[in-house]
């Protein structure tokens, strides 16, 4: 095995016990690195010479022994929409090519607290608006697995990364499935915390309702790890909820007895047969494990797409009106101030942003605004109902994450509208605020990955780790999910 | 039954949307994004078959979290943090295109 092959908490009991150093690490995360992010392109900013000073600093505490965590010295890459202080951040896009923070979002600045050594920022959708990473100002990022192929979409460049072996774990953010969808395109696990679990501070808006930092890792255990390192309360998040950390009590208990559903409503939709069966076999094996697994209909599923695309822009339009060359990023040359914003935002933002802010700009306004905007608020509030009465007969629901596997390159830019319809398992836990999970549950005839969907009631993260694990240990001991020494 | 689809997104309304947006669109870009619009429109105009008569709007996710605090002022970053993005700075100012409008 190779430093590699460990996963993150692997890693990080071998720092722990001295038998590797950060820095070894380090060398062999770049190693990587070197060799592969020419075809890649996972990453947008390395920052070798700051991940290497803070291995050394870190090192020094791991040799006085003193107390540390179990993701201490572990290499982290970080989705280019979450501030880092010192380091550009540019939302993939022109409009904050040369945008460097002047502080560490909330969730960052908890997992450096966590001694987790930041190596660079990776490449995504531009402004989290898309999911195959291709709608990037820098160019798009390729799946590991299967290189003329996307990774998904829009953490497309720290699922790579983590698939590729260019990090022990990355952030994602998931506002419409951008962690789980990603996860399930590269073979990885994917975590959407609740709503209000990890702090947005620092977190360069998108849709400020259903926004929220995920979790990109190699196996579960990982995932819970990165989940704990970073849920805490943040007063300067107004969404930011108090909560307990269930999960810290444990969450190999099996399945025994849970409750698992399936909405027959996702199979009726348009559905890759080999994606179904992968979902349905995943379904089965939790069964042989004593889970109680029913098929029931969920309800509303085909109106979760159009409430989400309503409301996500037009929460975008307004998030992205700060945008105006002003007080910082991008500002256009042009003698008189509407000219200059104008200007700037047309030369600033790419085309599938500039759709979304018209669409969501018409949403919101005058004359429209109850028909479109408060109408989509409306179905949410069904939908969430919907949801909440499968939780009363269910612990957790079970799915697919899309509908087919990762699309080759340049395969959804002619139509957006499809390209949206992709999203229609993922957006409900985001429109509800619910924790959901991406997990490997099979690979399709030209072996790329498919991932299984998990969703619970909010704050029942516990649950979904709990059915994730013991599918994982089921999954891992078969054929096409050993893992490749 | 082929039901006529209605133009909402008209030319004048993109050029309005656009105005309200402060995007520039060029000739092309405005055919495009009015056709973009209005196939978006045609799509969610689907949500209207359901019935919402009495049903609250869901703002936020999580409904009974409270979020007011104290109206306290507070400096947590300085001048020179504030100013380090700025494209044009001028003693210690945002330094900004006149305003002819």
């Amino acid at each position: 095995m190779t430093i590699m092959d460990y996963t993150a908490l692997e890693l990080g009991a071998m720092i722990k016990n001295k038998k590797i150093t950060i820095s070894e690490a380090l060398d062999a995360v770049f190693e990587r690195i070197d060799a592969q992010e020419n075809r890649l392109h996972c990453y947008l900013t390395l920052d070798r010479e700051g991940a290497y000073a803070q291995a050394r600093t870190l090192q020094e505490i791991i040799m006085k022994g003193e107390e540390t965590g179990p993701l201490f010295g572990v290499p982290l890459a970080i989705k280019d929409n979450l501030c880092t202080k010192g380091l550009r951040t540019s939302c993939a896009s022109k409009m904050l090519e040369n945008f460097v923070p002047a502080y560490d979002a909330e969730a960052v600045a908890h997992l450096k607290r966590a001694g987790m050594v930041i190596i660079g920022k990776t490449n995504m959708d531009e402004f989290a608006m898309g999911n195959t990473t291709e709608n990037s100002y820098f160019g798009g990022t390729r799946n590991p697995l299967k290189e003329d192929h996307v990774p998904g979409g829009s953490s497309g460049g720290s699922a790579a990364a983590v698939a590729a072996g260019e990090c022990f774990a990355a952030l994602g953010t998931d506002t419409g499935g951008s962690v789980r969808q990603p996860a399930s395109h590269v073979g990885i696990v994917g975590i959407k915390p609740t709503y209000g679990t990890i702090s947005r501070y620092g977190l360069i808006a998108y849709s400020s309702s259903m926004d929220q930092v995920g979790f990109l890792t190699k196996n579960v255990a990982d995932g819970a790890a990165l989940l704990d390192a970073a849920a805490f309360y943040d007063p300067k998040d107004s969404t930011s909820v108090a909560r307990e950390k269930s999960w810290q009590g444990g969450f190999d208990q099996g399945v025994k007895g849970l409750r698992i559903g399936i909405p027959k409503d996702y199979f009726e939709m348009e559905l890759d047969p080999e994606v179904g069966k992968a979902v349905m076999e995943a379904a089965r094996a939790l069964e042989r494990e004593g889970a109680i697994v029913e098929e029931f209909e969920l309800g509303l599923a085909e109106y979760a797409v159009p409430a989400y695309y309503t409301i996500v822009c037009g929460e975008a339009s307004s998030n992205l009106e700060r945008y105006d060359g002003m007080k910082y990023g991008y500002r256009a040359d042009a003698k008189e101030l509407h000219e200059t914003y104008g200007k700037t935002r047309s030369l600033g933002f790419g085309t599938e942003v500039r759709r979304r802010i018209m669409l969501g700009t018409f949403v919101l306004s005058e004359g429209y605004y109850e028909a479109y905007y408060l109408k989509a608020l409306k179905v949410r509030r069904l939908i969430k109902e919907a949801f909440d009465r499968a939780f009363g007969h269910y612990d957790v629901l079970l799915g697919p994450v899309c509908p087919k596997t990762a699309p080759k390159l340049g395969a959804l830019q002619e139509d957006t509208l499809w390209g949206y319809l992709a999203d229609k398992y993922t957006v409900p836990a985001n429109l509800c605020g619910l924790p959901a999970m991406s997990i490997p549950c099979g690979r399709d005839a030209l072996g790329l990955p498919i991932g299984l969907q998990l969703m619970g009631a909010q704050f029942h993260e516990t649950l979904l780790l709990r059915v994730a694990s013991t599918f994982e240990k089921l999954y891992q001991q078969s054929d096409a999910g050993r893992r490749p020494s | 039954m082929e039901q006529e689809k209605k133009e909402i997104m008209t030319r004048e309304r993109i050029k309005r949307v656009a105005r309200l947006a402060e995007l520039n669109l060029s000739p092309d870009e405005e055919v495009r994004f009015q056709q973009d619009v209005q196939r978006m429109l045609e799509y969610v105009d689907c949500l209207n078959t359901l019935d919402t008569d009495g049903v609250e709007p869901l703002y936020q996710v999580i409904e009974d979290n409270p979020v007011m605090r104290e109206d306290m002022p507070e400096s947590v970053y300085g001048r020179e943090e504030l100013l380090s993005g700025a494209p044009s700075e001028r003693g210690g100012y945002f330094a900004v295109p006149r305003s002819f409008q």
